[in-house]
């Protein structure tokens, strides 16, 4: 081969990737904005005046930037109390998962015991029950213990429900380390709680951060529980709040939007500065890697 | 507990008796240190989510009215009371088309848009970044804003159709319209989710196979059809066992947009099971759909599960 056709060859080959580079951001341009065009549109609301709310022609950009949604939802709705109790009992149960989840993950993943199958099957069957199935009589056994309404059984309930996919993440973080280190230390003369704090702990911290992240945005994010288990200013979550914008006599949309803005900073926050985790975290046991 | 110096001290018979019961402690120790372990993390599992279910199948036994004391026991009266509703089997039926017509669109988006993403060019980071916040979106934050934008008076949709000078429709109250609503809201958060787990897989091929057929001259379609979906086997069976189990749990979209209406035109499951409960108030009822919901996941989810695991031991064979 001359060089001078692997010149050409390299040639084409380079404005085809050219045109190929193209095509890969045209296409995914058009999906990304089509996929964000919700987002786009709450945000593009909840900073519009009233007029332009209740306008059936298309205006894209505002005209006018109004901050009185952002006011309304402090002043006239409950949006402090329900931002509140949220972080309150998203801040519990990342304290319990984080307490409770690895030493059951590592129990799961470097020891050999009786009923470990039993154990790990139900683990991926409480994945799969409706929650609807299960928040039923959480209703009846809370009311029987009159804890209806209280941080107490949100948190329980949550951190129960985020459990299972947090020693089933924690527990791949942990096989992932060499068993020589914890092996070693164990002959030492380490206890098993001590090998987890001292040594499994510091070394998993992705697997930690990934897992409290995901169990933050699926307590901050979730509407089943405290819409069955409270039904007071108290503890009502801000998933709950965003239903009481719905009036008697229609949507309140510009203060609903301006609320939902609030509640979707955290996911942002999250998605920006923990991308690589979060990703790892989602993907863990589906794919090996 | 005694320590190095007191050890010394003490002198080597008490030393040797220390090791044989610091041994025996040890071995107790190992013996049922997982289940120490463990014991916290199932405890509060067992009470909060295993506990109930058992209780709602008791319940799905009893004609347990929340209003009323006397529960009498009716055997399989619920189940047969379910199963034979006209609902019901409107409500299933709409919700097997519904999960089959979503897992259609997401997988072949998120498939697609994986293969783009597996492309190695500038900017790659960001386009994924952004691909992951629908998905984190909370559904009731999504359901509000497809609600919103399917506003019949003021939505995006409509402005955009009167724009173009379509006539506006009413999304959420027509029929079909209300179900094509609900889907996009749906695939909308799952189209992401399946994206993520494509990548990943698409991440983690081997090489060598596609080096050697680009050498042999096979066509990128062919490459897709006769090597990346087989080796993605495993990761595409894992990611509709999940969207086939979350999309027999849709709640939060559907109490948002729709309220199961127009008339039963959008109500699925999880809604369906909500309603007989915390509106009728019939727990008894409700408990019985919830295990008939469970019981029916279960079993669209053992042909996945036999077949990978037929296609784990044919590979195991070509190995």
């Amino acid at each position: 081969m001359t060089s001078q056709t692997q010149a050409s060859r390299g040639f084409r080959f380079s404005g085809r990737r050219l045109a190929e580079d193209t095509a890969t951001y045209v296409v995914l341009s058009v999906v990304l904005l089509i996929m964000m065009t919700p987002i786009l549109w709450l945000i593009l609301t909840s900073i519009r005046p009233l007029v332009e709310i209740a306008s059936t022609r298309l205006i894209l950009i505002p005209r006018r930037l109004v901050l009185d949604n952002y006011l309304a939802v402090f002043r006239d709705y409950e949006m402090a109390a329900y931002l509140q109790n949220t972080l309150i009992v998203c801040g519990g149960v990342i304290a319990t998962n984080m307490v409770i989840g690895p030493p059951a993950a590592y129990a799961m993943s470097r020891y050999s015991f009786r009923g470990e199958k039993a154990v790990l099957f139900g683990l991926v069957f409480m994945r799969m029950i409706p929650l609807v199935a299960v928040i039923l009589p959480l209703f009846i056994i809370f009311s029987t213990l009159r804890l209806l309404n209280s941080y107490a059984a949100l948190i329980i309930a949550h951190t129960a429900f985020k459990l299972p996919v947090t020693i089933w993440l924690l527990r791949a973080f942990i096989a992932d380390l060499p068993r020589e280190l914890d092996d070693s230390a164990r002959v030492d003369g380490a206890s098993p709680l001590g090998v987890i704090v001292r040594i499994v702990i510091p070394l998993i911290k992705p697997g930690l951060a990934a897992t409290a992240v995901l169990a933050f945005l699926a307590t901050w994010n979730d509407l089943l529980v405290t819409l069955v288990l409270s039904n007071t200013i108290k503890t009502e979550m801000v998933a709950l709040g965003l239903t009481k914008f719905v009036l008697e006599y229609g949507v309140a949309w510009g203060p609903l939007t301006a609320a939902g803005v609030l509640m979707f900073i955290p996911t942002v926050v999250f998605v920006f500065i923990a991308e690589r985790y979060l990703v790892r975290g989602l993907t863990m046991g589906a794919v090996k890697e | 507990m005694a320590g190095p110096a007191e050890n010394r001290i003490i002198g080597i018979e008490s030393r040797r008796e220390h090791i044989t019961l610091r041994s025996r402690l040890d071995a107790w120790q190992a013996r049922y240190a997982p289940y120490w372990l463990l014991l916290p993390a199932l405890g509060i599992i067992g009470a909060v989510l295993l506990y109930p279910l058992v209780h709602a199948l008791y319940i799905s036994f009893l004609d347990y009215k929340l209003a009323r004391s006397a529960r009498p026991f009716v055997g399989l009266g619920n189940y047969i009371e379910a199963v034979t509703s006209a609902s019901f089997g409107t409500v299933l039926a709409q919700n097997i088309i519904f999960a089959v017509v979503c897992i259609l669109v997401e997988f072949t988006v998120a498939m697609s848009t994986a293969l783009l993403l597996n492309r190695q060019f500038r900017g790659r980071a960001i386009y994924r970044v952004f691909f992951l916040l629908p998905m984190l979106t909370a559904p009731v934050l999504a359901g509000f804003n497809w609600r919103w934008i399917f506003n019949d008076r003021f939505g995006l949709m409509n402005q955009i159709f009167i724009g173009v000078g379509l006539a506006p429709q009413a999304w959420l109250v027509e029929p079909n319209l209300a179900r094509l609503s609900i889907v996009i809201a749906t695939v909308w958060q799952g189209i992401p989710f399946v994206m993520i787990l494509m990548l990943a897989g698409l991440q983690a091929l081997p090489q060598p196979p596609f080096e050697a057929a680009i050498v042999d001259g096979a066509t990128a379609w062919q490459r897709l059809r006769l090597l990346t979906l087989p080796l993605m086997r495993p990761v595409i069976a894992v990611a509709l066992a999940l969207r086939i189990i979350d999309l027999f749990r849709v709640f939060d979209v559907i109490y948002i947009m729709t309220l199961g209406g127009p008339g039963h035109a959008t109500e699925l499951l999880p809604f369906y099971i909500y309603r007989a409960a915390f509106s009728q108030s019939q727990f008894g009822l409700a408990s019985a759909l919830s295990w008939i919901t469970v019981f029916i996941t279960i079993v669209m989810l053992i042909p996945l599960f036999l077949n990978e695991r037929s296609g784990a031991e044919s590979e195991k064979l070509n190995a």
